[in-house]
């Protein structure tokens, strides 16, 4: 009850800042409509009475106001809604905007690597496209409750034992959540059969499998077990429906049976003289809809209630520990020019939830102006080296020093604009050409000559001709219909991307081809690697992550991470002579495909 | 839509018609019984017993008839559901035989009917109302328009003629004005499809993990959330401008045609009473019965929804159906039959192949031949044709110029049954059915009866045998973990289950082993043992092997180089190198990077680079 009132409040609340007025209108219009409904049952009363009673006049103006009202009945929610679902839907993108804040507005991406924090995400993003019904909800348990009352009060006025008819609605309701239990047992244990046909069905009607099933003269074979998991499935979930509709109308007939012992206890009344026959209209008209009305508010509440979970996903996202802004202010400043190096002083780092470290006690001198290759299997922390290294992550000890600064005293922003990245999972913008290379230096989007200065840096003149429309061409079909590019061709414009950063300190291309084959990989890297980039000019770094032995041979130094730590450091000749995990892993990579 | 209902069996059609139209009268006998109880309650005021008597029993027949009803509404969703089933399962067939039967392979690869398709589809898989809910939701409109008709009757008897005209007509015109209303709004709702996707795009990727790194080092989340908010903004305005405009003003018209209706049928009611003309039985029959009609102009959540989007789901199977029987069949020939084919070769003579008339040339002027019991390999660059040569290969497709001939005879002179037996396949992408891993093999050869023996011997050979020994049921575990007992595959067990099925298929008879791709998904220790079986699995047989790894294709007693939808060399490995052509290019091109190292790590994909 508490969380309902909660959950109320923060539906109101939302709604009236999303925009009040509309609201307003909303509710009246509501209000209207609600009070149709026992309006109709206590005209036709009247209506009834006068019309025995021989007064002409004022029937033909109650059987107007009747037909005013039953239209209002009718229709006052229609337009209502037109009004509370603008309103929902500003409340919507309201808290889209919020998610946005939460997923991606932190300074580090810890929290993206909770699957509960993931999960709830996308339940809130999904649940809130409901915001339009949980508003509804709202405006409707209020008036619902208070159309119950009045109904209740009505009947109760001209017979009292009529005030327990609404506890006549119960059976129904506890039936027929009875009864959906029943049907929701028949689905789960039909679910397996109707999943199996459900992909014997795929696999007739997709291209590539339907290939192979028309070769093998599977047609037969794939509709008989198809008919048979079908026909199961259909059994179960029968059976459950019998005996759920069974339950229902047991509830449903202890309804009818309160509302005729209603209308019996009426007549009683009428027969006395007590009450007039229009009364026993009356009684007719509201009591066969008390039950209506009960299921009705009960289903709304559930809608409530649902609100209510979304409600507590909100909270859990609200208070998600994230790593705050420092509260003293930082003491350095990111050098323009960069003169040593970085250097990793015993970095370790453990996942938020795990305790198996993922770097341990990593020393490493990453010197100015020089190309550094980082390799190792898959999970041996390169890519997490990397994150640290953009300041994505903070060390759990030790710590990284920039020109012999702490990360931690350099502001923040300063430092990820001195950071030009290409990763293995390089977001794709499906925007424009333009925006796609021009988010990497948002203030220089419209400069269309340090674009193309970025393009032709990068090589990807040639994507820029395939795109119609070009540097405003839009690309991929996320956003609109623009131009498809291979893995290759958006992996160019990555590359443009972090050209764009010509003024900056470490260039990390993190398996920048592992979606491409190793060929590839390795035209990339000697265009980087062989001039150091831009980046060698005001003594940056570039760093060149990769998995594969054979494509990092021409780096001044390479490193070889295993299991969290540093095994080897050298360059090409001097790991092939010291027979150790680099020449292994090189040869056994040869080897496998002589 | 009507045709819908053939599906369902009689017996449950007549019961579900019974119940509907049963339902749909007794909210009138419920007027009716009421109307006489309050008949009867002016005589029986001042107690006179007989009359008091005479109203109880009244209730007691209103009682059974609202009882009645109560008792049997809840049956109306049951019955609903299993006409939905019956006729969803009629419809799935009919999509199933549509696919595999009715229409040419090419069917499933036309980007148009493929929508259609997966219209069908997203139905079935409760995505959105099916053909079945199209059923049941005709079924369920029986019952409203069952009651409609009772109530004019009853208004018709009991108060004239011209009202209940008046009245029926203003609950059907609102009724439909709603309907119409809704319909248009549902065409503009589609129409702001690209708005929507808009939002949606930059909702998914400004609060969503995958571009969370760039979002940061970018500092990109302001002009994300204030692009997503603009453009939020402009979708809703619009949106909201024409849902005012087809929801609003022609409801206050539906309004006021609904208020003119009832004002009409009240005034009557009211002038009648005056002159003394109406009982109160007949007073209480037309004044419920009224009242049922003006409410009957709203929204009917058992059919609307269904009956409106389950037909499209209908029409989509429909239109995927004949447009793939309008497309190009395949060509009638001979049906000379294929048994022992091919003894002396397959051969590709001067083969052209275009997917559309107007399109471009895939396969031109190919000559090819693959003497009985050998291997061949086929290598080349994306898009040089090797995936539609081995569709005319299977029969999939036709050649548009040229022919493909078995020992001489034109395959389009051959049975198509009778070839496909002929043939064992693994495609890169062969079906991983979720089905016990006896019927994954045996679907190799559907046909051929096949004891657990047998399997077991072609599943020992593919070495499928060892991933079987794990399984908890044996050849009747399932494969995959959504199914109780069922067991997932790794990359590598699955193919040598895919290789058990089509050496199956050679157990029942197949000589030609066609293999396209097939370590493409399979990491390098997999591939290696995959081809370390390579020719113990092919011996004896007629082998077409697609790949564009050189490791693959060395083993191979030919090797053709397909460029631009021609052969463009052939040979031996040897010969090729010896040719000192393309084929040889790339090879040396890689080995020389590779030179120091003796090993070449990049030949994989040399080809690709090419591109």
């Amino acid at each position: 009850m508490k969380n309902l009132a909660r959950t109320a409040r923060w539906l109101f609340t939302l709604a009236w800042q999303a925009d009040r007025v509309r609201l307003l209108k909303a509710i009246v219009l509501l209000t209207l409509g609600y009070l149709a409904t026992p309006a109709v049952a206590l005209a036709l009363g009247a209506f009834t009475d006068d019309l025995l009673a021989g007064q002409v006049r004022s029937t033909v103006v109650l059987g107007l106001f009747i037909a005013a009202v039953l239209v209002a009945e009718l229709m006052m929610g229609h337009f209502a809604h037109l009004y509370y679902y603008e309103v929902g839907e500003l409340a919507e993108s309201r808290i889209n905007s919020e998610l946005i804040g939460y997923v991606n507005g932190t300074l580090g991406v810890e929290h993206l690597d909770s699957s509960k924090f993931a999960d709830t995400v996308v339940l809130v993003r999904e649940e809130i496209q409901k915001a339009r019904s949980y508003i509804e909800a709202l405006l409707q348990v209020v008036l619902l409750g208070g159309q119950l009352v009045i109904s209740t009060a009505i009947l109760a006025s001209l017979q009292p034992w009529l005030l327990l008819l609404p506890l006549g609605a119960l059976p129904p309701v506890i039936m027929g959540k009875y009864a959906q239990r029943l049907i929701d047992r028949s689905r789960d244990s039909a679910a397996e059969q109707n999943r199996l046909a459900r992909h014997l069905l795929h696999v007739a009607t997709s291209s590539a499998s339907a290939k192979e099933a028309r070769i093998l003269g599977a047609e037969a074979a794939l509709r008989r077990r198809h008919d048979e998991s079908w026909r199961r499935a259909t059994t179960r979930l029968w059976h459950g429906q019998l005996a759920g509709a069974a339950l229902r109308a047991l509830g449903q007939v202890a309804f009818a049976l309160a509302a005729c012992a209603a209308i019996f206890l009426v007549l009683q009344q009428a027969v006395r003289g007590l009450v007039t026959v229009g009364d026993v209209v009356l009684v007719i008209t509201l009591a066969v809809q008390i039950n209506v009305q009960v299921a009705a508010a009960l289903s709304v509440l559930s809608t409530l209630h649902a609100a209510g979970h979304t409600l507590g996903r909100l909270d859990t996202l609200r208070s998600w520990p994230s790593r705050a802004a420092r509260t003293e202010a930082p003491t350095g400043h990111v050098p323009a020019v960069l003169r040593h190096g970085i250097r990793l002083e015993a970095v370790s780092f453990t996942y938020p939830g795990s305790d198996r470290p993922v770097l341990r006690e990593v020393t490493l001198d990453l010197p100015a102006g020089r190309t550094i290759a980082l390799v190792g299997e898959n999970g041996a922390g390169k890519s997490t080296l990397v994150k640290l290294l953009c300041g994505l992550y903070e060390p759990t000890s030790g710590r990284i020093l920039v020109d012999g600064v702490d990360l931690r005293d350099l502001p923040q922003d300063e430092w990820r604009a001195a950071v030009s990245t290409l990763f293995q999972d390089f977001a794709r913008f499906e925007f424009t050409l333009r925006d796609n290379v021009g988010v990497g230096d948002l203030a220089r989007l419209d400069d269309d000559e340090a674009l193309t200065g970025a393009i032709a840096r990068a090589g990807a003149e040639r994507v820029v001709r395939r795109v119609p429309g070009g540097l405003d061409g839009a690309l991929g079909h996320g956003y609109t219909d623009g131009a498809e590019l291979s893995g290759g061709q958006w992996q160019t414009l990555g590359l443009a991307r972090s050209a764009l950063r010509d003024k900056a300190l470490v260039l990390v291309l993190d398996e920048p081809a592992a979606a491409l084959d190793a060929a590839a990989e390795h035209a990339i890297f000697e265009r980087y690697a062989g001039s150091a980039g831009d980046v060698g000019r005001h003594g940056g770094l570039t760093l060149f992550v990769s998995h594969r032995f054979s494509t990092v041979r021409m780096a001044d130094r390479i490193v070889v991470l295993e299991g969290g730590t540093v095994a080897e450091i050298g360059d090409h000749s001097e790991l092939l002579a010291s027979r150790g995990l680099y020449a292994d892993l090189f040869e056994l990579q040869a080897r496998s495909y002589s | 839509m009507l045709g819908l209902l053939r599906h369902v069996p009689p017996g449950t059609l007549a019961a579900t018609l019974v119940l509907n139209v049963v339902l749909g009268l007794l909210p009138l006998g419920f007027v009716v019984a009421m109307s006489v109880l309050l008949q009867g309650v002016p005589a029986a005021v001042g107690g006179d017993a007989t009359a008091w008597t005479a109203l109880l029993s009244i209730l007691f027949v209103a009682a059974a008839v609202v009882g009645g009803q109560q008792l049997l509404a809840p049956f109306q969703a049951a019955a609903g559901e299993l006409v939905m089933r019956h006729v969803d399962g009629r419809c799935r067939v009919l999509l199933m035989r549509a696919a595999l039967v009715d229409t040419p392979a090419m069917a499933l690869d036309d980007a148009r009917l493929l929508d259609d398709v997966n219209a069908a589809r997203e139905a079935f898989d409760r995505a959105s109302a099916s053909p079945g809910d199209a059923a049941a939701g005709v079924l369920a409109l029986v019952a409203r328009y069952t009651q409609l008709v009772g109530a004019v009757v009853l208004v018709g008897v009991t108060l004239s003629p011209p009202a209940a005209v008046v009245i029926g007509v203003t609950a059907l015109v609102i009724r439909f004005g709603q309907r119409g209303s809704l319909g248009r709004f549902g065409d503009f709702w589609d129409g702001l499809a690209g708005d929507r996707r808009k939002v949606t795009y930059l909702k998914s990727l400004a609060s969503g993990p995958q571009a969370a790194k760039e979002i940061r080092l970018l500092g990109l989340v302001g002009w994300l959330r204030d692009r997503h908010r603009r453009d939020d903004l402009h979708y809703l305005t619009t949106m909201w401008r024409g849902r005012r405009a087809l929801l609003g003003a022609p409801f206050l018209v539906l309004s006021a045609i609904g208020l003119v209706g009832a004002a009409i049928v009240f005034v009557l009611l009211a002038g009648r009473g005056a002159d003394g003309g109406l009982s109160l039985l007949e007073l209480g029959i037309a004044l419920q019965a009224v009242l049922i009609l003006m409410r009957f102009g709203v929204y009917f959540p058992e059919a609307d929804v269904q009956t409106q989007y389950g037909s499209l789901a209908y029409e989509a199977l429909l239109a995927f159906r004949d447009g793939g029987r309008a497309l190009r069949p395949l060509a009638a020939g001979k049906s000379l039959s294929a048994q022992d084919l091919p003894r002396r070769s397959i051969r590709f003579e001067d083969v052209g192949f275009r997917y559309r008339p107007d399109g471009p040339d895939v396969l031109e002027g190919l000559d090819l031949e693959v003497p009985a019991g050998t291997s061949l390999a086929v290598v080349g660059l994306n898009g040089a044709g090797k995936t539609t040569l081995v569709k005319l290969l299977t029969r999939l497709y036709d050649p548009t110029a040229g022919r493909v001939s078995i020992d001489g005879h034109d395959l389009r002179d051959v049975d198509p049954r009778e070839w496909h037996r002929r043939l064992a396949v693994i495609f890169q992408d062969y079906v991983r059915y979720e089905l016990p891993v006896a019927d994954n093999i045996s679907l190799g050869a559907p046909e051929f009866a096949a004891g657990e023996d047998d399997l077991l011997a072609v599943a020992r050979r593919s070495g499928a045998a060892e991933v079987i020994a794990t399984m908890p049921d044996g050849l009747r575990t399932v494969l995959s973990s959504q199914y109780e007992g069922g067991r997932d595959l790794s990359g590598g067990q699955w193919q040598r289950v895919a290789l058990a099925r089509a050496l199956h298929a050679v157990h029942a008879g197949a000589s030609v082993m066609i293999l396209d791709e097939p370590t493409a998904q399979l990491d390098v220790r997999a591939e290696v043992e995959f081809f370390d079986r390579f020719l113990d699995i092919t011996r004896g047989l007629t082998t077409v092997i697609i790949s564009h790894r050189f490791s693959t294709v060395r083993r191979a007693d030919q090797i053709v180089v397909l460029e631009h939808g021609r052969v463009a060399e052939r040979g031996t490995h040897d010969e090729l190198l010896a040719q000192g052509g393309r084929y040889a290019t790339l090879f040396r091109l890689q080995a020389e990077r590779f030179a120091d190292d003796t090993a070449a790590p990049l030949l994989d994909s040399a080809m690709d680079e090419v591109s």
